[in-house]
């Protein structure tokens, strides 16, 4: 049953989270907006239309799309979702986690750069920098959580990281703060990039699709919010707290997640794409929290000792 | 230990074979040898690896060699194992990759030779116990390879990049002698096992510290850790690509072998010591992977690219030392076993990348990447290798490389309930880098294959390349079968590394300080299988919803621009040039740039390169000091005999007083 609810919320999140992000920004801008399932009909229509293919491209062009859809859903089937409960757990599983998102990304660029635009390119170059200066901070939250609680999975961490001393909430919060900052870097959000603009060059994420048509691009657009949702989740499933049943988990966890959706739609209606000379400082600031973190958690273990 | 000399005997045999017969057959009848050879090599290896027996052999040798033990164990077994496969890619390929070269006039015999004997040397190397044998075979290797990498010796930066190769192995052999002198002279022995015994109580620790440091920097220089490395960007690039290939994927992991050899021997050296080692193998981590994603020189990206994964090993070995020192056998064994695991998967996915980049050199005869592209299309099986082998060696599951890395994080996770803090700082502070090591080789690696095998090509030169022949694309669909095999099946890996980590770190009872983690690496081999095959469903039900949809073919979008050339892609420099510019600060960079002037501008030009900062603040110093205090002393080298003459009786007569009067 736990299952079933959490591949159906696999399935639909990643539509409605686009769709609750679309409507706060119609909202704001004085807008009715379009239907909160809307994401999910236009993934339908993609998947009913033939293709436009570039003449440059080679096979991988072909598979790139499905191999990082591939890729994703394999992620998601690690991160713990309603209740503080995913559906594989393994000691060591946010590694996983991270090289299968890391794959998924590897396999978008390369197709990118198949098509042979210079603008692709320049999205393709974009998107590996700054996701890998994501990649510390998160490894450094997730080792100093795993010391503090003891455990080596996502599931059990979370579930210890609530009883592990008078700073727990501190630990809490700033890790929020720092996994909110990734899902802006590696979801492709304000103000890390543009998802809306209308000019290839200041583009990150959307350029890099341009070239992709029909079913693949539904894989594409569909990979990039179930990417969204599964860190948008795993903020949420840390701010749940521990022991209080399945139900209440899931109302919670629905609550956390609809709550950032709308704070996204909110940030992405009031402020501006930074320039991208500044990104790798605001990306950086993850791996700052992260130290922050482990400071704490050095001076909880200390006194243990 | 019988198939094993079989198989040594018949690398000889092929050895002398080989020079018999003519030009064209030579690279046949090396790589008919070398596949029996190795397997009749591997016979006893396999034995060893899964029942944990070893095989001894001793024998007397002349004086001053005395009594020479030779040793097949479990940890000899692995390294033997590693260069046996290697050994046979290797011959199969390059029996195609030297055709190029056939009726030339070049020395294709000699080469030959020398690869064999260099096969020989390093498979001996792991089972001699003796310290004065091991350093003779120690330089047949070394100078076998040398022979290798100046193949192409009328070129002179191929010639230059050798005589560098050769000083840089003496300054190693140098530092290898010294290391072991100081053990002899303590030990009274030059057999391993006496070593063992005077230096494993714990006596001697000021000089067993020195002498592992002697020995470590000696070793490490043929590794390649930082701030050694420079060998490997100037030697890789130079020698023929199945010699690069073996270097880069086998020969190096032998410095691995010295290191861990010493560790077993001496036992665990200072704490100082481990954590020195362990800065170091992180520093050429990163180090080695920032210059890789700035080469504009396939080979040379992926020599960087060898440091780099030099450092991930010696992050794991690091690992281990550490709680060996602290007492900790679980995070010893798990650390080992990932240093292990990547060394194996490094010497298939690296010989497979170097082999990748032969193939393409051999089409179009360049390795710059600004000038290739869009090869995919040409050499769909080289491209395909290669791009396994990238994702392989950015660690991405469900490939092998994933496998290693995963254990050595988990080693470092494994940390905790080890008493001290600064155990947990520098733990966390790999952990961290360790893991910004992996993203930046996405960026690499991405870079690579994109420039070489994506997009349309952007030299015309290289628009009439086409697949290479059977015996080059062979080796290459076999390594990257392997690359994936080792992504599914890790517990197999686990399995063939758990008896030689047993023996390095000392632990007795061996299986049971593994089986914490095989659990997860039972998981994570049912998610690979499922990944793999969730992207063929995906595939499928693409090719099912497409199929009476035809697809149109049309130009790629230009932004509205429709008469692209393939000169305005994205070329390498400007792929890694956002990432280079956040990293400028550790960088020496030298951007030149004439810019657009006037109303009517004529050209704009933009160059940058990026110097090693290692080798122009460590080597070139090094080496003009040298030259410097070499040519003071030149009177002595005055050209006549009758001093030199002189020279010998004094020495023959001072040691001769030293002998009488000590």
């Amino acid at each position: 049953m736990k299952i079933l609810i959490t591949v159906l919320m696999i399935i639909f999140f990643p539509f409605l989270i686009s769709g609750m992000i679309r409507r706060v920004k119609s909202v704001w801008g004085g807008r009715k907006g379009p239907s909160l399932i809307q994401p999910f009909f236009d993934f339908s229509r993609l998947m009913k239309k033939s293709e436009v293919i570039s003449r440059t491209v080679s096979p991988v062009f072909l598979i790139a799309p499905s191999a990082s859809l591939a890729a994703t859903i394999c992620a998601a089937m690690l991160v713990p979702m309603a209740g503080k409960s995913a559906i594989l757990s393994f000691n060591g599983d946010f590694i996983m986690f991270c090289y299968l998102l890391a794959l998924g990304k590897f396999m978008l660029v390369v197709s990118a750069m198949d098509t042979g635009s210079s603008f692709e390119g320049m999205g393709s170059s974009r998107e590996v920098t700054f996701s890998a200066l994501a990649e510390p901070g998160f490894f450094i939250i997730m080792g100093s959580f795993a010391w503090i609680s003891g455990c080596k999975s996502f599931e059990s961490i979370f579930q210890a990281i609530y009883n592990s001393g008078p700073a727990s909430g501190l630990l809490i919060l700033l890790a929020i703060i720092g996994l909110f900052i990734m899902l802006l870097t590696e979801g492709g959000r304000l103000p890390v990039d543009d998802p809306e603009t209308h000019l290839e060059l200041t583009m990150i994420h959307e350029v890099m699709v341009l070239d992709n048509s029909g079913p693949d691009l539904g894989f594409i657009l569909y990979g990039a919010a179930l990417k969204v949702f599964l860190i948008a989740s795993l903020i949420a499933s840390l701010a749940t707290p521990t022991g209080i049943g399945f139900v209440p988990g899931l109302i919670i966890f629905t609550a956390v997640v609809t709550a950032e959706a709308v704070f996204i739609g909110f940030l992405e209606s009031v402020m501006a794409r930074m320039r991208m000379t500044h990104i790798p400082q605001f990306v950086f600031m993850i791996t700052a929290l992260a130290i922050i973190i482990f400071f704490i958690v050095m001076m909880e273990l200390g006194k243990a000792l | 230990m019988n198939f094993f000399f079989i198989g040594i005997a018949i690398y000889l045999l092929t050895a002398v074979l080989s020079m018999m017969v003519k030009e064209s057959r030579k690279g046949l009848v090396t790589a008919c040898g070398t596949l029996p050879g190795g397997i009749a090599v591997l016979i006893p290896c396999v034995k060893s690896l899964l029942t944990g027996k070893a095989y001894p052999l001793s024998f007397t040798a002349n004086y001053p060699i005395g009594q020479v033990h030779l040793l097949l164990d479990p940890f000899a077994a692995f390294f033997v194992m590693v260069i046996a496969i290697g050994s046979i890619f290797c011959a199969m390929y390059g029996s195609g990759y030297m055709k190029q070269y056939h009726g030339k006039g070049k020395a294709v015999s000699a080469h030959f030779f020398f690869l064999i004997c260099l096969f020989v040397a390093m498979l001996l190397l792991p089972v001699i116990r003796n310290a004065i044998v091991f350093l003779i075979v120690w330089e047949i290797m070394s100078l076998s390879s040398f022979f290798l990498v100046i193949f192409e010796s009328e070129k002179k930066e191929v010639f230059d990049a050798g005589i560098f190769y050769l000083i840089m192995m003496h300054v190693s052999v140098i530092l290898l002698m010294a290391g072991f002198l100081v053990l002899i002279r303590i030990a009274g022995s030059a057999d391993f096992a006496d070593f063992h015994n005077v230096f494993q109580a714990g006596a001697y620790r000021f000089t067993s510290d020195l002498a592992f440091v002697l020995l470590a920097a000696g070793f490490g220089i043929k590794a390649g850790f930082l701030p050694l490395h420079s060998w490997l960007p100037e030697a890789h690039p130079a020698a023929p690509s199945h010699v690069s290939g073996l270097m880069s994927g086998v020969m190096i992991k032998l410095g691995i072998f010295g290191i861990l050899l010493m560790i077993m021997v001496l036992g665990v050296p200072s704490l100082w010591v481990c954590y020195t080692f362990t800065a170091m193998a992180v520093l050429s981590a990163l180090a080695g992977i920032f210059y890789a994603s700035a080469q504009d020189d396939v080979k040379r990206a992926l020599a960087y690219s060898s440091v780099e994964n030099i450092g991930i090993i010696g992050i794991g070995i690091g690992v281990a030392m550490l709680g060996m020192a602290y007492k900790s056998p679980v995070t010893a064994m798990i650390g080992l076993s990932g240093a292990l695991i990547h060394l194996l998967n490094h010497s298939i996915f690296k010989g497979l990348l170097f082999y990748g980049a032969g193939a393409v050199y051999m089409q179009t005869h360049t390795r710059n990447l600004n000038s290739l592209g869009g090869l995919f299309k040409q050499m769909p099986k080289t491209g395909a290798a290669f791009l396994i082998g990238s994702l392989a060696i950015c660690g991405l599951p469900p490939f092998n490389g994933f496998i290693g890395k995963f254990i050595i994080y988990y080693s470092m996770l494994s940390c905790k309930g080890i008493n001290g803090e600064s155990l947990l700082i520098a733990a966390i502070a790999s952990f961290a880098l360790l893991a910004f090591v992996g993203a930046v080789s996405v960026i690499c690696f991405t870079r690579l294959f994109s420039t070489v095998f994506m997009g349309t090509s952007r030299d015309r030169h290289i628009e009439s390349a086409v697949e290479v022949p059977f015996a080059m694309t062979f080796p290459m669909t076999l390594m990257a079968a392997l690359c994936i095999a080792g992504g599914i099946l890790p517990l197999v890996l686990l399995r063939i590394v758990e008896f030689p980590a047993a023996i390095i770190t000392g632990g007795k009872n061996v299986p049971g300080i593994t089986a914490e983690f095989h659990d997860p690496l039972y998981v994570i081999s049912m998610i690979s299988a499922g990944l793999i095959l969730l992207t063929i469903l995906l595939f499928a039900l693409r090719l099912k919803l497409l199929r009476h949809r035809p697809a149109s073919v049309s130009g790629t979008w230009g932004c509205g621009y429709d008469n692209p050339s393939s000169r305005i892609q994205y070329t390498a420099s400007s792929f890694s040039m956002p990432f280079l510019d956040v990293i400028k600060p550790v960088m020496q960079r030298e951007d030149t740039a004439v810019g657009v002037k006037g109303l009517f501008p004529l050209k704009a030009v933009f160059n940058f390169s990026v110097k090693d900062i290692f080798e122009t603040v460590i080597i070139r110093p090094l080496g003009q000091g040298t030259v410097f205090l070499l040519t003071k002393l030149s009177w002595i080298q005055d050209g006549h005999m009758q001093h030199y003459l002189f020279y010998g009786i004094a020495f023959l007569i001072l040691s001769l007083i030293w002998i009488i009067f000590w």
